[in-house]
């Protein structure tokens, strides 16, 4: 269905103007009918045209074909039979429902998202011939790909065929923007297994108990039918899983609940995890269930050491002092919510963003902010800024930022990036993400430059330049599509060419790649190294170790860094950390002794008789809200602390290790500031008469609280407020909200697992949860519109009329004379002097005609009364009609030619004396009046 | 249109101008076309039979037409485009291989680049025989990168590697005769050895692709002739992937830098290109492989546009 629409339609108001014209038009009285009637139909369609293109004229298409995409889950999630079964609904879906106003498509994903069939008229599934990968389920990556691959001008629909267990990405911010673009998103949510089930609907355990006391875990067990079962109830503690003793049950239909006794001893957080096991059971997977119950006790730190040989201090300060610590690489920080539940407090002493994964940073702060968990940041030289900890969620929970925009003096750095990242899935996404986490940390005064290698070969994405606009940079990068680069030889050619010559203090190019390109030539890297500029190298997807030997021969050559990179999460990382070392002057080592800002409780007692000097800190700059004990001699933070959230964190610039902290592990004050500085940070449990309670039950989460105070009594109109953080990676933050449904019992449930997230999609993306034998072709969408703006097609037309239309009015075209014209030239031609007959004469009719043209003038009625005469050859009416009969003979032409002459100069003399008349007495009046 | 009034009145002004042009021009132009004759194309992104997923290398056999992709599925086609059938080699997450070759017999030689190994199956796709071993030392392989076969079925190998661009030579028993090359720029070094082929005369024909030219030895490793260099204009090269020898001895590459298909004669003079950087029939994306058979058809594996070109041998002329 087509159908103009106007954008501005006021605008059309001014199609007034139309029939104004026309009435103007027709008081033409110097022009025969039809040439009249002509200009003002040209000039009516060049207004119209021109109005209607101010109104901003659309030409909309609505459409009622409905294209739509089927997303299979492929993933190991689902079992063979269930996919190829989703298959056989789609295949019959399409069979039964598809009509000629449909078109779909199918695209399957796992670890990637694939297009199995386009968008078409017919749905020939027959088989799945993608191979995507079954580990992960990549729910969102389907989702923007079938975006992308729509057509244009239809109703858009994705249906999708899950188990909703989704493992990479966001699909509902996916299917948010699906929804914004026009889709709508179903969702068959795909049930494994059969009917007869023995399933786990609940586990719960008290959230908090004291060490020794004695508390039981509830199971509850659904069974379909009468049945016996095996009941395991596993204990996990820092790592390890136990199993309790099995217990074995006779299952009545119905809810079984049981109460299993526990008691802890130890402190920690404990996690709870019970198994049925039926014969009369058909789906495994809702066969178990967890609870966690944390055990109050002493508080423990969990300290992480960055550099293994550096011998610390911390610990053992820790340690006489009384507080328990665990030492741990950086390598070992544990990956999950529920290990760091252990621990009351994180120090991370001189660890490197690129050692924490992006789950992990995001984790750490997590655990700050909504667990109380302290942080406690020591410096060296390959933390904070100088460890590329800019612009990550640490840096969040931080008193300090790792931003050094007040610092004047700053040496310049010259960075350019070597992008080869089309091997890896998402490659230009990826060299996008890295090439703006470098960016990100460089400052105006800083140069940066990105080479790849594209259609054109290799070529600058832009040159090496100050990173001063960094607007047109990010847009740079954000188009990025390097190529499959066959040789690093021109294109570090290239980087060097640009450095050597560029005035900066710190010169660094850093490449990434599979390490397939053909590698440099060692004269080329000699050139480096002689210049000082260092290769950093960064090894990701390698097709084998002969790859990686090439690009770690690079950087150790030169002397960079060489990265192996097994997780792309964690590639930002290492460009901020290397655009970082390119701003050098983060790290600035000189001696000098704290100056004390403000007092605080992190120096009680330890300022009174001055504070040993240090020898070198990282830059960083204090935030608004932070409290700043001691500086340095340039003002820069040395101790800053605050609160976050729920918990407190604390930043010490300087190291606590012979480099740059000599006098002060030799210091006698050294045990109690560290002491106090860990203290003051420690997450606060006070011990309540509040008894948490959590479960999971029926795909929801469940948060139970029993308020009771000192005396036993219910405390009751509490408000409590909660938090739900979800499992890493995204660690989703979702406030609870608990009624009170009971005489001091206080209770909330938040959605579980993944039935929810299908549901969640299907609410966001305006869709339904449907059953696989739905109708996934409803034409119940709104119609589709496709729009053309038509304002350059109407000034185009309006343009090109507009000479037709002078050419109506000021032209006439004698068409007798055109034939006489074209008759006399036929004649010319040999052979048709005969056939073509002698054109007659014709006559001349006006001055200045030429070939029978001639010009004339018109003149408007209201002028008409005398016969106008401003314009050469104009003639008056009569004359025209003269100039239309033709006259036989030459005598006669000329008489009329006299007769017209005399006729024009009766006119002039008539006009002459006219004009004497009116104007004569006016001048006399004026005259009288200027006397 | 979500325009503001300010902005349509200054598209109007640019408008007129616009449409001022457009009819200035109108009619002064010819109609674009391809005065080579046409290209037939097939393939397509994808996994299915017939779809390619960057193929890597083409070869043209008794009336079939073979094409490897990074999928590491060999597929088979009529030199009209229609498949035929496909299988798949062993492995190819390490990379994929990078030449395809035939032995008297008409069985299939693949370099399995990734893989450090060469691999012979009968025409049906049954693995018929699988030799060599990883490693740095004479007689053992990097990368291999393609096979041409002698006369005397000897096996001529071009291969690279971390210093270790190389011809070997091994005879009919996979015994190593000899080896050359090395790498660097100068002449009879490599680097970057991609496809070789053998003329009748015995004349090896080497695409050095990292060098941009071509070099020319006799069956003993002697250096003949270089042949081309580096450039964009016509009869310069960049980034030479695959060689292929016309009937008349004439040697095809594709420019996998220039994204077209040069011609040169034995002697390395040079006769013709054809193509450009576009998704049009006739233009290409990164060409990593061309074919000649031997009635004359001319296969290009338009790597980064996922598909095959087939052209008349005289398109080059």
């Amino acid at each position: 269905m087509y159908f103009p629409r106007f954008a501005f339609p006021w605008a059309l108001l001014l199609l007034l103007a139309i029939p104004w014209s026309i009435y103007i038009g027709m008081k033409i009285r110097s022009l025969s009918g039809g040439r009249k009637w002509t200009a003002i139909l040209l000039r009516s369609i060049i207004l119209f045209c021109l109005i209607a293109a101010l109104a901003g004229a659309e030409w909309v298409r609505k459409t009622d074909k409905l294209a739509v995409f089927f997303l299979l889950d492929q993933s190991d999630s689902v079992p063979e039979d269930v996919r190829l079964a989703s298959a056989q609904a789609v295949r019959n879906a399409a069979e039964q429902y598809m009509t000629t106003k449909d078109e779909a498509g199918v695209i399957v994903f796992g670890d990637e998202a694939s297009i199995e069939l386009a968008v078409g008229p017919k749905l020939d599934l027959r088989k799945i011939y993608s191979y995507v990968g079954r580990e992960q389920s990549d729910l969102a990556g389907a989702l923007r790909l079938a975006m992308a691959a729509f057509p244009q001008g239809y109703k858009k629909r994705i249906v999708v065929l899950s188990d909703g267990n989704e493992t990479r990405g966001s699909a509902l911010e996916e299917v948010k923007l699906a929804r914004s673009a026009g889709a709508a998103v179903d969702v068959v949510p795909l049930i494994i297994g059969g009917r007869n089930e023995v399933r786990l609907r609940e586990v719960s355990a008290p959230g908090r108990v004291n060490a020794s006391e004695p508390f039981r875990v509830r199971v509850v067990v659904q069974a379909d039918q009468d049945c016996k079962a095996t009941l395991r109830l596993f204990q996990r503690a820092g790592g390890a899983k136990r199993l309790l003793q099995p217990v074995e049950v006779t299952l009545q239909k119905g809810d079984n609940t049981f109460l299993l006794p526990q008691e802890l001893s130890g402190a920690g957080f404990y996690e709870y995890e019970a198994t049925v096991e039926s014969d009369a059971d058909t789906i495994l997977a809702n066969n178990e269930s967890q609870a966690y119950t944390i055990v109050y006790g002493e508080p423990r730190v969990l300290y992480v050491e960055g550099n293994p040989e550096e011998s610390t201090f911390i610990a053992p300060a820790l340690l006489r002092e009384g507080v328990k610590v665990d030492q741990v690489h950086a390598t070992e920080i544990p990956v999950s919510l529920a290990t760091f539940q252990n621990y009351d407090e994180v120090i991370l002493s001189n660890v490197s963003s690129t050692d924490l994964s992006a789950d992990q940073l995001k984790l750490i702060e997590v655990l700050e902010r909504d667990l109380g968990i302290g942080l406690v940041m020591v410096g060296g030289p390959e933390t904070f800024g100088a460890g590329g900890f800019q612009n990550t969620p640490v840096e969040k929970a931080l008193p300090v930022s790792m931003d050094i925009k007040q610092r004047k003096i700053l040496p310049r750095g010259a960075l350019v990036l070597v992008l080869h990242t089309c091997e890896i899935p998402d490659g230009n996404a990826w060299a996008r993400d890295i090439g703006l986490a470098a960016l990100e940390v460089l400052s105006s005064q800083d140069l940066m430059g990105t080479l790849m290698y594209g259609g054109q070969g290799d070529s600058w994405l832009y040159t090496l330049q100050p990173v001063r606009d960094k607007v047109r940079m990010r847009q740079a990068l954000r188009s990025a599509q390097p190529g499959d680069m066959p040789a690093v030889e021109p294109t570090l050619r290239m980087a060097y060419d640009a450095l050597v010559g560029a005035n900066a203090a710190v010169k660094r190019v850093v490449i990434i790649s599979d390490g397939d390109p053909q590698g440099p030539s060692s004269g080329l890297l000699a050139s480096f190294a002689a210049a000082k500029i260092s290769i950093s190298s960064v090894c990701i997807a390698p097709h084998s170790a002969n790859s990686e030997e090439m690009l770690k021969w690079i950087a150790q050559r030169t002397g960079g860094n060489y990265y192996f990179v097994t997780d792309p999460q964690k590639l930002p990382q290492i460009f901020t950390k290397e655009a970082a070392i390119v701003k050098r002057g983060l790290v600035i080592e000189e001696p000098f002794t704290p100056k004390v800002m403000h007092d605080s409780e992190l120096l009680q007692g330890l300022v009174e008789e001055g504070l040993p000097q240090l020898r070198g800190y990282v830059a960083t700059s204090a935030k608004e809200n932070a409290t700043i004990p001691l500086v340095s001699h340039e003002q820069d933070p040395i101790l800053a602390q605050w609160r976050y959230g729920l918990g407190k964190s604390v930043a010490f610039t300087s190291d606590a290790t012979n480099r740059w902290a000599a006098d002060w592990v030799s210091w006698k004050g050294f045990d109690r500031f560290w002491a106090q500085t860990v203290r003051w940070a420690m997450r606060e449990l006070k011990p309540t008469g509040f008894r948490v309670e959590t479960s999971a039950k029926d795909g929801m989460g469940h948060v139970r609280i029993d308020a009771v105070d000192e005396q036993g009594k219910f405390i009751n109109f509490l408000k409590p407020e909660g938090v739900v953080t979800g499992p890493p990676p995204d660690l989703a933050r979702e406030n609870l909200s608990l009624m009170q449904t009971a005489p001091g019992i206080y209770e909330g449930s938040f959605p579980l697992g993944n039935r929810g997230l299908l549901e969640q999609l299907a609410i966001a993306g305006g869709g339904r949860v449907m059953q696989a034998e739905e109708n996934p072709f409803d034409h119940n969408l709104p119609s589709s519109a496709t729009v053309t703006p038509l304002w350059l097609s109407l000034v185009i037309i309006a343009a090109c009329l507009f000479p037709f239309e002078i050419f109506v009015r000021r032209v006439v075209v004698d068409f007798g004379a055109l034939w006489a014209f074209a008759l006399a030239g036929m004649r010319k031609l040999p052979g048709l002097k005969r056939l073509v007959p002698h054109p007659k004469p014709r006559p001349i009719v006006a001055t200045g005609t030429y070939g029978g043209v001639a010009s004339r003038e018109y003149a408007y009625a209201s002028t008409g009364n005398e016969p106008n005469l401003s314009a050469g050859g104009a003639a008056p009416p009569a004359a025209q009609d003269g100039a239309e009969t033709p006259v036989e003979t030459p005598a006669a032409q000329v008489a009329a030619r006299t007769e017209y002459t005399r006729q024009l100069l009766a006119a002039k003399q008539r006009a002459q004396e006219k004009q004497a008349r009116r104007t004569g007495p006016i001048t006399d009046d004026k005259d009288k009046e200027n006397p | 249109m979500g325009l503001t009034r300010r902005q349509f009145l200054e598209r109007s002004i640019e408008a007129c101008g616009v449409g001022t042009a457009a009819l200035c021009l109108n009619g002064c132009g010819g109609t674009w076309s391809s005065t080579r004759g046409k290209a037939r194309v097939w393939g397509g992104p994808g996994r299915r039979d017939g779809q390619f997923i960057k193929p890597r290398a083409i070869a043209a056999n008794g009336g079939e037409v073979f094409v490897v992709d990074v999928t590491g599925r060999v597929q088979v086609f009529t030199p009209e485009g229609d498949f035929k059938r496909l299988w798949s080699t062993p492995d190819y997450r390490n990379g994929t291989p990078t030449g395809l070759a035939f032995d008297p017999q008409g069985n299939v030689i693949v370099p399995d680049t990734h893989y450090s190994h060469i691999l012979t199956y009968d025409r049906s796709g049954t693995l018929l025989d699988q030799w060599g071993e990883y490693g740095k030392a004479p007689g053992r392989f990097i990368y291999p990168t393609d096979v041409v076969l002698g006369p005397d079925g000897t096996y001529y190998i071009s291969e690279y590697g971390l210093d270790a661009d190389r011809m070997q030579v091994f005879d009919a028993s996979k015994k190593l005769l000899r080896y050359w090359g090395g790498t660097g720029e100068a002449p009879g070094q490599f680097s970057r050895l991609m496809g070789i082929e053998m003329n009748s005369k015995g004349l090896l024909f080497v695409a050095d692709t990292g060098n941009h030219r071509i070099q020319c030895f006799n069956s003993q490793g002697s250096l003949i002739r270089v042949i081309s260099g580096a450039g964009t204009e016509s009869g310069r090269i960049k980034f030479p992937y695959q060689l292929a020898l016309a009937p008349d001895g004439t040697v095809f590459t594709c420019e996998y830098g220039n994204h077209r298909i040069s011609r040169f004669n034995a002697d390395g003079t040079f006769v013709a290109t054809l193509g450009g950087p576009g998704r049009a029939p006739g233009q290409f994306n990164g060409p990593r492989g061309v074919a000649v058979s031997d009635d004359g058809w001319v296969f290009v594996a338009d790597t980064d546009n996922h598909r095959v070109q087939r052209f008349r041998l005289e398109a080059w002329s």
